[in-house]
């Protein structure tokens, strides 16, 4: 057969087992390929199977002679091929079935965990149903997903498309990267000696098919082996009649859901259980037109299948005989009503047996005596969905669709209860924060970094934190910014600008960006770090009627400013408190009128809360989907708002006052963190400064200075070295490095030797005493 | 009934006009009793625009209706209230059907047996030792299989029988102690009688192989073997090679090795003769038939079977169509060399795929 990427010839015991202990130390022996490197060569493979290639067409001729379907049948079959192996297809069916595509490659951060991966199961033998042909490759492609070495059974109706499909990855992958995890082999069904050895050599048998293949494999079975059963399902529908009155399309639906694959999938429908008034002649006889039209024709019967069908004949000729109730033998089929409730397989080939059923919960108790047997189901219901799907759901039926849906499938979704990928690995957790720059690292550069935009917060030196939001995500956040923003007038006649600080991987600039195109507003891309003189010259130019800033820039802008040319109503700001000062100085020098907070958020955290008129000073209100606790006045967030770096709990630093259940106030930063000039400092950063210089014991103090701009002053009790202490302040905050120059703060930072102040009430000597309002 | 009656008094291998128009007569008469009798029976019939009266001739035999075996299984079919004894089949399909006779039909039944083995030479009037590879009738009485052996005892006069499945009631359920048999049949190498073995051929078969017997019963012994192989279907050897090896192995002519095949809703013994082909009596008629068109197949063409009969007033399987794979052949030019040969069973028994294909659950 298939090992490995070259042929051989298998036939005896001893070969087998030669053949899987040698496949399995070449396995073991070579570098597992990275999944996107397993993804990139599955779909460079599908690429090659379109319907105009020469893989397709020599497939189509091949299954032709070995296979009973029509050949209209197996071209629909292949043309699934391509799209299994899309690389989107595959991406998301990873995400779907195991949660994470890198925890494949490596140990990724976990909500609940600190880290977790996916490592092997080993040898997997996957026993193959031989009336599918593309369940094979389905099966395979799971296998080389989860990077395990696969032995594949291949029924011996079914040799020629699975070498077809070798030699198509060949094509591709000419240094054996993913065919080192293939061996494909063929042996009589029921040779007890070479099931033996593979039960006893496998880490994981995977079976789909019959009920006498997996007893088989189920017998004296190694503890240390796994198995996995796909076994014999059956499948229906659940109609009722106002329902099939009300959706003319319903019969064409149950065609497809019958005669698709002639009724060898697990999810075919085999019986039809319709409410007790439904008239039967009428459904037969409309379903008869719809099974004449369906598109593509039943392919040839075995002779012992013609005799299953000539049993369901006969059933319905003695039911005929017994109710009345006719039946329907078509060409191609069989369309036939049994006045037994009981849940029954019909001889398949498109044979459908039609049922009634008094009502949903004497159905399900009657359905859950076959629980294990279940599968699809396709539910039409006039009224009642809810207590129907419920009620049935417990039955153990594993799925529902759409009449009609039955053979479509979604990619991702479970199989017959479960995720057949999760088979395949072995969850490892690591359940110890482990502080390794390998993975953070790793994190950085790999972890959802696809359709996802990134900012950096914190921006401290070192180990600035990143905080990611899935591109829709953060649209919908900018929608809902944009959302208040238009509450408050901006719109189509606003000119708007954006006087927030862009690039360097910062949130502000681009999320008033897009809030204010939700807005349809016009905007001045400006950006805060532009000069001054440009500010105010494209200010002055364009006379916006809105601007958004940083207080502190705006202040310093307008203490500056020495025209009469810029004149905007309304200020909106974000980043920090608004200082009374700064609000007199804007009304002064740009007659401001109405000053909004752009709204409570953080990179970390995303938004929080917005204003609106019932809002006092600091007042917010959350929006939608997060939710707000306080522990010892701090927020604490959690929001639904954002899925990637999820945030749950999330300590923001900051002190609030609950005023209503959507309603609180800000009361300031936590005494870690200092926001001040435009920049953060933490706490720390300073204390470090001083120690630096020699200085260990000081006190934090910030007020306003005579030119309303902040002050930062150091208390100690010895002398310390401004250049020195500035020096130090600038090389442990990036953010502050970023934001203002030597000489400003040389101007807004002094040092006094004083004694601390003490809070009276705690008799404590705070670090930090922050004075501004 | 008096073409019946007359039909079954009849030679069974005498193929003339007269008796060919005999089983005709004798299936009309009957088939108008049915179709009076049983309302299943009339549905068919008036289904398919067909009265027993129309049945007139050969050709009109093959138009008649058929119900499929299965039906059998599934439902219970009487044409008479009058019902002495009701025999089951083994099931080996995993259903059993049950067949109904009255007086008349077990008569007659009887009659056709005894006749058909007397036709080819196996009725004698002196003693033998019957070795049966089957039930013990005493307690298995309602098997059809049983019922054949003691109705296959009855051609001779009987010595001793030894029934190789005995009851065991520690295990609740028949039980073969194959010591014993061997014991027995060396004990009847030694008798003044000749030895009958009836039964299954599978279990013969592997208890001369596991004792390499070497005997000689005689050439007046005879193995008549029926149920066909089983559960040990992988184990089958040709008629012929079968016969060879028997011959050999207890010492009797190969000439007196028959098969015999039976259902036990039709009822109608077909017998090897001597060299070793089931010859089918006047008492049936055997068609082959296409699975999909149903459609008469052509002597030697593999088809499914169809067992036509008119002995049984009080069950309606005059007609039945088997899931029975087989052929009928002429080895000679006549209607009296028509034999038939059994293919295997018909059907899917297992699946294919995924698809279910037998609930094998209780239904509550």
């Amino acid at each position: 057969m298939f090992v490995q990427g070259k042929d051989k010839d298998i036939k005896t015991l001893i070969e087998f087992e030669s053949t899987i202990e040698s496949s399995i130390e070449q396995f073991q022996s070579v570098e597992i390929p990275s999944i996107n490197e397993i993804i990139d060569y599955l779909s460079r493979v599908g690429e090659l199977w379109h319907k105009d290639g020469k893989y397709y067409s020599d497939a189509k001729i091949l299954i032709q002679s070995s296979s009973s379907f029509s050949s209209q049948m197996i071209e629909q079959t292949l043309d699934i091929l391509p799209s299994l192996l899309c690389r989107k297809v595959l991406k998301d069916r990873i995400e779907c079935e195991l949660g994470s595509i890198e925890a494949l490659d490596f140990p990724v951060s976990s909500k609940n965990l600190k880290r977790e991966m996916f490592s092997t199961v080993g040898a997997v033998l996957h026993v193959t149903a031989g009336n599918v042909f593309l369940s094979v490759i389905d099966s395979l492609i799971m296998g080389l997903l989860t990077k395990n070495l696969s032995f594949i059974k291949l029924s011996s109706s079914n040799l020629e498309f699975p070498k077809l499909f070798i030699k198509s990855l060949l094509e591709v992958d000419s240094n054996h990267i993913v065919l080192n995890q293939i061996v494909f082999l063929t042996w009589k069904g029921g040779s007890d000696d070479i099931e033996t050895l593979f039960k006893n050599k496998m880490d994981l048998i995977i079976a789909w098919g019959g009920e006498e293949m997996v007893n088989s494999y189920k017998k004296d079975l190694p503890i240390d082996t796994k198995l996995v059963e796909f076994g014999p399902k059956i499948s229906f529908g659940i109609l009722d009649s106002g329902y099939i009155d009300n959706h003319s399309d319903v019969y064409d639906g149950i065609a497809r859901d019958v005669c698709m694959w002639d009724q060898s999938a697990c999810a075919n429908m085999q019986n039809l259980f319709v409410s007790a008034d439904t008239d039967i002649k009428n459904l037969i006889e409309n379903l008869s037109v719809a099974f004449d039209n369906f598109s593509l024709s039943r392919g040839r019967l075995t002779s012992d299948e013609n005799v299953e069908v000539l049993k369901e004949i006969s059933r319905a000729e003695y039911e005929q005989f017994e109710t009345g109730h006719g039946f329907k033998a078509g060409e191609q089929y069989l369309i036939r009503f049994d006045s037994s409730p009981i849940l029954s397989p019909s001889s398949l080939n498109r044979t459908l047996i039609i049922r009634k059923y008094s009502s949903i919960k004497e159905l399900s108790s009657m359905l859950s005596k076959f629980k294990f047997y279940l599968q699809t189901c396709s539910l039409g219901l006039s009224s009642e969905n809810a207590y129907a799907l419920k009620t049935l759901a417990f039955s153990g039926i594993t799925r529902f669709t759409k009449v009609g849906e039955m053979l479509s499938g979604v990619n991702g979704a479970s199989h017959d209860g479960h995720y057949p990928m999760e088979n395949f690995i072995r969850r490892v957790s690591i359940e110890f924060e482990a502080s390794i720059q390998e993975f953070e690292d790793y994190d950085h550069a790999h972890l959802n970094n696809n359709d996802c935009v990134i900012f950096a917060s914190g921006g401290t030196t070192g180990n600035p934190k990143f905080s990611k939001f899935k591109n829709k995500e953060f649209d919908h956040i900018a929608s809902l910014l944009g959302d208040t923003f238009k509450a408050k007038g901006i719109g189509e006649s606003s000119l708007v600008a954006n006087l927030f600080v862009a690039g360097n991987m910062w949130s502000s600039f681009i999320v008033i960006y897009k809030a204010l195109e939700f807005c349809e507003a016009g905007q001045l891309p400006i950006g805060g770090n532009s000069s001054s003189e440009d500010i105010i010259g494209y200010l002055e130019k364009f006379k916006p009627d809105t601007v958004f800033g940083i207080p502190s820039s705006m202040h310093e802008l307008a203490a500056s400013y020495e025209g009469d040319n810029i004149d905007f109503v309304n200020f909106f700001y974000a980043g920090e408190n608004l200082p009374k000062a700064t609000k007199e100085l804007l009304e002064e020098k740009f007659n401001v009128q109405i000053f909004y907070s752009a709204g409570y958020a953080s990179v970390d955290i995303g938004l929080i809360g917005y204003q609106d008129e019932t809002c006092g000073a600091g007042e917010h209100i959350l929006f939608d989907g997060i939710h707000l606790d306080i522990i010892d006045e701090e927020a604490v967030i959690t929001s639904t708002l954002k899925s990637i770096d999820p945030v749950i709990r999330y300590h923001s630093g900051d002190r609030v006052e609950r005023i209503s259940e959507k309603k609180f106030k800000l009361l300031g930063r936590k005494n870690k963190l200092l926001s001040i000039w435009g920049a953060r400092i933490t706490v720390e950063q300073i204390v470090q400064a001083a120690s630096i210089v020699g200085v260990e014991n000081i006190q934090i103090h910030v007020y306003y200075g005579s030119s309303k701009t902040d002050i930062l002053d150091i208390w100690s009790e010895e002398e310390i070295n401004q250049d020195a202490f500035t020096k130090a302040l600038l090389e442990l905050c990036n953010d502050l490095r970023q934001t203002v120059s030597k000489e400003f703060i040389a101007k807004h930072l002094v040092f006094s030797t004083s004694t601390f102040l003490r809070n009276t009430r705690t008799g404590k000597t705070p670090l930090l005493l922050d004075k501004r309002a | 009934m008096k073409y019946t009656d007359h039909l079954l008094s009849s030679n069974p291998f005498d193929f003339t006009t007269v008796s060919e128009n005999l089983f005709v007569k004798s299936f009309q008469e009957m088939a108008l009793h049915h179709y009076n009798h049983n309302s299943y029976f009339k549905f068919i019939w008036d289904n398919k625009k067909i009265h027993p009266k129309d049945i007139l001739s050969e050709k009109d035999l093959e138009r008649v209706p058929m119900i499929l075996v299965n039906q059998f299984k599934e439902h219970d079919f009487k044409s008479s209230e009058n019902i002495v004894l009701t025999l089951g089949s083994s099931g080996t399909s995993g259903q059993r059907s049950v067949q109904h006779l009255d007086q008349y039909s077990l008569d007659n039944v009887k009659k056709l047996a005894f006749k058909i083995h007397d036709q080819l030479g196996m009725v004698d009037k002196q003693k033998y030792n019957y070795l049966c590879f089957t039930y013990d009738p005493e307690v298995a009485n309602d098997l059809g299989t049983a019922f054949t052996d003691e109705l296959l005892t009855s051609f001779t006069q009987v010595n001793e029988i030894y029934y190789t499945f005995q009851f065991d009631k520690q295990i609740d359920d028949f039980k073969m102690n194959v010591k014993e048999v061997v014991e027995t049949l060396k004990r009847f190498e030694l008798s003044p009688y000749p030895t009958r073995i009836l039964g299954f051929p599978a279990f013969l078969n592997e208890i001369v192989d596991e004792f390499d017997l070497k005997l000689n019963l005689g050439d007046d012994s005879w193995i008549q073997t029926g149920g066909g192989w089983k559960s040990k279907a992988d184990e089958e050897i040709p008629k012929d090679e079968f016969r060879i090896k028997m011959s050999k192995a207890l010492g009797l002519p190969k000439e007196n090795i028959r098969d015999l095949f039976g259902m036990v809703e039709h009822g109608i013994p077909y017998v090897d003769c001597s060299e070793g082909k089931l010859r089918i009596p006047n008492y049936s008629r055997v068609f082959i038939r296409d699975p999909k068109t149903l459609e008469i197949l052509p002597h030697g063409e593999i088809g499914l079977i169809q067992f036509l009969c008119s002995y049984n007033s009080s069950y309606p399987a005059m007609s039945i169509l088997t899931t029975d794979w087989g052929c009928v052949h002429l080895e000679g030019d006549s209607t009296s060399s028509l034999s038939l040969e059994i293919k295997g069973r018909a059907g899917v028994s297992k699946n294919k795929g995924c698809a279910l294909k037998a609930l094998e659950v209780a239904r509550g």
